[in-house]
């Protein structure tokens, strides 16, 4: 069974078309080998993380998925910064140092869909002040923000 | 700057060591941390102080 009904998918569909600009990249890390999902929760979740984005992704022509294993791909895990799975690092022109561990539903799809779009538009909404400051700043960032799907 | 959203019922042992009883709980260099949304300036104070520098932008937007 799809995660996007038909109705939510043709909404979807409408937004990227009005709001894409850049090409897409979604890179997304599974705790999998040679295909197979390692038994347990984990590998479920992660099964499902990749269904939801693989619909996603079809959705525009300007989205691509890439699905790497963890375990098999430890050159690309390395040049995203991954150590953690399930995990989707969403590029744009660039990579704005963006990822997001665990299943992007509920309210957090909305956010996923918020993210491709500030990446493929390589701009967000923030204060000009804001823009300054930051790019002022020396110092690394490290921002975790912790949520739940509801 | 890198930015990590993180599903918290996914990833226990982070949201122990980081002690999230409730979202959306924001982690700043392991060092600063706030719950809730918060506005831009009020956000920008936390980068700074989490930064170790004095000056953050005006709150007057």
């Amino acid at each position: 069974m799809p995660f996007l009904q038909e109705h939510d998918a043709a909404f979807v569909r409408t937004r990227f078309a009005q709001e894409l600009r850049g090409d897409v990249t979604l890179e997304f890390f599974a705790p999998v080998t040679g295909g197979l999902a390692l038994p347990g929760q984990d590998g479920e979740i992660a099964e499902y993380v990749r269904q939801i984005l693989a619909e996603v992704a079809a959705l525009s022509p300007k989205i691509r998925l890439n699905v790497h294993s963890l375990m098999a791909d430890p050159e690309a895990a390395k040049a995203f910064g991954i150590a953690r799975t399930p995990v989707t690092a969403v590029i744009g022109a660039q990579d704005y140092g963006v990822r997001f561990y665990g299943m992007p539903a509920g309210y957090e799809f909305a956010t996923l869909l918020d993210l491709m779009i500030a990446v493929s538009q390589g701009s967000t909404a923030i204060a000009p002040h804001t823009r300054e400051f930051l790019t002022r700043l020396s110092q690394d960032i490290h921002v975790q923000v912790f949520v739940t799907p509801t | 700057m890198r930015t990590d959203i993180v599903e918290a019922g996914e990833f226990p042992d982070l949201a122990e060591r980081y002690n999230v009883y409730a979202v959306p709980k924001i982690v700043i260099n392991d060092t600063v941390e706030f719950v809730g949304a918060q506005p831009e300036p009020h956000f920008m104070r936390y980068v700074a102080q989490a930064a170790g520098v004095q000056e953050a932008p005006p709150a007057d937007e």
